[in-house]
């Protein structure tokens, strides 16, 4: 297998391109507190 | 089911603000009821909320609880009895006159939370950048 790889790239029949240098994301997370106007006090309902 | 997502237009909004094409600095949470009606689910491609509810936008308090994350503060209070499903983050030059002027960064959708008049929800959204 590795030798018909490096025939493949001696022979410049196998191209090798680089992957993306960076990877890089974003992350979203929401709390949710909800207030009751009733009881006066806060609950947490959602993190 | 809660699904919180940073939108395409947030994205671009990034981006300019990384190279100053966008000068924009305020941003505003907004809630609505349609989370749970069909196309409510938070994408990455909604520009607005589903069905927004009739109070104002809240401004949102910017801050950073640790160097890679941008927090998003602010409550809202019912002025009537409903369900809310959704809340969006928005960011703008100035004032808030409509959704639709400026540029959505985060929708959510979530499990609908029924409210009194009176009652509020204090939404806290953590947009982290992550390697």
């Amino acid at each position: 297998m590795i030798k018909t790889l490096l025939a493949l790239l001696k022979s410049d029949q196998l191209e090798l391109k680089p992957g993306p240098n960076v990877v890089f994301g974003k992350t979203v997370k929401l709390t949710v507190r909800v207030w009751r106007e009733k009881e006066q006090r806060w609950y947490e309902v959602l993190t | 089911m809660t699904a919180s997502c940073l939108t395409a237009t947030g994205i671009t909004f990034l981006v300019d603000r990384t190279d100053d094409t966008s000068t924009a600095t305020n941003a505003w949470i907004v809630w609505g009821t349609g989370g749970s009606s069909t196309g409510g689910t938070a994408t990455s491609a909604d520009t607005g909320l589903k069905a927004a509810a009739t109070e104002a936008y809240a401004p949102a308090t910017l801050s950073q609880p640790s160097v890679d994350t941008n927090r998003y503060v602010a409550t809202i209070t019912a002025g009537t009895a409903k369900v809310i499903e959704e809340a969006m983050v928005f960011v703008g030059t100035s004032t808030a006159t409509s959704v639709a002027s400026n540029r959505c960064l985060i929708r959510a959708s979530f499990g609908g939370q029924s409210l009194a008049t009176g009652d509020a929800i204090q939404f806290t959204f953590d947009l982290q950048s992550t390697t």
